[in-house]
């Protein structure tokens, strides 16, 4: 297996570590759309991650892992 | 009503679970791993539901009825990051090396590729002992979750019986084709169960918004995650225990069952969503029964929230979805220690891996049996203690993890390197479980927030790293990369 599965996917995790900590907000009481605000926060970083990992799938696929099983 | 709704629940899991069984191609590779031919649906509902346990439904709730809002972050938002990254490195990576060289289980790899049978065989044990409480965690819960639901009209060993005895009957039968089947049908029951559960009670309260409103004013500390050194302890900490997933038995049979290097692609997406989906009901719900119930509770606080709020046919749906919770996993678990079991102890040292398909086939069958009775018998004399192992299993998984890293991605990484930091885990594991006995169960190291993992993961991947960079580097260790 000459190609290797890509590393600048880690970057992005970093980005999504770094976010999950929202200390910034952490005292903050706010409901918005009835929910907490920290909910709703760390929600939209759900959502955020499952795109985050659709950009990934799509450009940084390691298809040589297939490639060989069409062999 | 309740046992009518679980009996035609458990009738309908025993139909699907069964139906597996018509492709059954009788072959040690078919019953451990569906012949690799799980596409990327199944996948995804399958890791979902393996993965998923009943505290998720239960467990979840009653820590953020103890806790609040903040347990959504340590434990929902931390998997929903961390696991989708774990299946794009290791589960497509080990999928192909599983593929290539034919492994039904995570110690044949291991041995295969650090050449070491001691070493896999360390790890075996080392892997069973954790499975064991994790295991019966799910099959006491499944009795103590009927009998709160049915107020003690049926007894806890009976919840007990009915989980292993379906189990038994449609893992035994089909094979992880069956399991994967009938995963797909139990999640999809269990995210259902928790979202009308949601409607439904939130609706009592007049909607989401004001039962926040009121949770607010009479529990402010319940809608903030709290700021100070301890919280961000805790939270750094916690985002360790995710990763275990990693080093599960019962999630590595289930990335060999894939049936391409693509069937990956929708779990990978899709995984955090479905956290959230089953998540912010569980926590929320458990959140909201701060309002009308006050501690301590007689049951499980989404337990006590159904019976008082709705009526039987939607309990009867609660049990059901704590079974889905546990069976999903617990058909996986036996499973994988049964594949464990015949592959590398009788396979490999009473057969000198010569034993022909159809007795793999047998001796995976005994194995799944014997586990599943052990399971039952074990749960008849378990105190709740067991639950507290529950944290410590997943603390010991996810020490392993940096042997698994280094042996699919690190080619300098040595057999002596992956001993001393599985020996590490061991002793870490048990040096902070004793502390934490002294110190009366709590798993916090001194009242920081932070918890055991936090130490013993680093610690095991640094013992790796300057282990193997004190050894000979591996030879033929190529074909693995």
């Amino acid at each position: 297996m000459s190609q290797k599965t890509k590393i600048w996917p880690l970057s992005i995790l970093l980005v999504l570590l770094i976010l999950f900590f929202n200390t910034w907000m952490w005292d903050n009481d706010e409901l918005i759309l009835g929910l907490p605000i920290n909910l709703l926060y760390h929600i939209g970083l759900c959502v955020l991650t499952t795109l985050s990992m659709l950009v990934i799938v799509r450009l940084a696929w390691p298809h040589h892992l297939d490639a060989e099983d069409r062999e | 009503m309740i046992i009518a709704v679980v009996a035609i629940y458990l009738g309908l899991v025993i139909v699907v679970g069964t139906l597996g069984h018509r492709l059954f191609r009788n072959t040690a590779e078919d019953y451990f791993v569906a012949s690799r031919t799980i596409g990327p649906v199944v996948l995804l509902m399958t890791l979902l539901g393996t993965n998923l346990t009943a505290f998720t439904m239960l467990g979840a709730s009653g820590e953020a009825y103890r806790l609040g809002i903040i347990v959504f972050g340590l434990m929902g938002a931390s998997s929903s990051i961390l696991i989708p990254f774990l299946f794009y490195y290791l589960g497509t990576k080990s999928w192909w090396l599983g593929k290539r060289f034919s492994y039904v289980t995570q110690i044949q790899m291991i041995r295969d590729r650090y050449t070491s049978p001691a070493l896999g065989t360390l790890l075996f044990v080392v892997v069973v002992l954790l499975m064991l409480p994790y295991i019966l965690i799910g099959v006491k819960g499944g009795g103590d979750a009927l009998a709160a639901i049915t107020r003690g009209e049926w007894p806890s060993w009976a919840g007990s019986l009915l989980v292993c005895g379906v189990t038994f009957l449609y893992v035994t039968y089909g094979g992880m084709r069956s399991t994967a089947w009938a995963n797909t049908f139990q999640t999809t029951v269990f995210i259902l169960v928790g979202i009308v559960a949601y409607l439904v009670i939130m609706d009592h309260y007049g909607g989401i918004g004001e039962a926040m409103a009121t949770l607010r004013d009479t529990h402010p500390e319940f809608v903030v995650f709290g700021s100070g050194s301890y919280t961000v302890f805790k939270m750094l900490s916690y985002l360790l225990l995710p990763i275990s997933v990693a080093a599960f038995p019962h999630i590595y049979g289930h990335w060999l069952s894939a049936r391409t290097a693509r069937s990956f692609q929708t779990p990978i997406v899709f995984y955090p969503l479905c956290i959230a989906a089953v998540w912010v009901p569980s926590v929320t719900l458990g959140m909201v029964g701060r309002i009308d119930f006050t501690a301590p509770l007689s049951g499980p606080i989404l337990i006590e929230l159904i019976l008082a709020h709705t009526g039987g046919v939607l309990a009867g749906c609660l049990a059901a979805g704590v079974f889905a919770a546990i069976m999903s996993s617990l058909d996986s678990q036996t499973l994988a220690l049964g594949a464990m079991f015949t592959e590398d102890i009788v396979r490999f040292y009473g057969f000198d891996n010569q034993l022909s398909e159809k007795q793999q086939v047998l001796f995976g069958r005994l194995f799944v049996a014997a586990f599943l009775v052990l399971a039952f018998v074990a749960s008849l004399f378990t105190t709740r203690s067991i639950f507290e192992l529950g944290a410590w299993s997943l603390t010991g998984f996810a020490g392993l993890v940096p042997i698994f890293v280094g042996a699919l991605y690190w080619k300098r990484s040595t057999k002596q390197g992956a001993t001393a930091a599985i020996l590490s885990v061991i002793g870490l594991w048990l040096f902070f479980y004793a502390d934490s006995l002294n110190a009366e169960g709590a798993y916090s190291i001194g009242g920081t927030g932070l918890i055991p993992a936090g130490i013993i993961v680093p610690v095991s991947a640094l013992i790796l790293i300057l282990v193997s960079f004190a050894t000979t580097p591996p030879r033929n260790a190529d074909r693995f990369f």
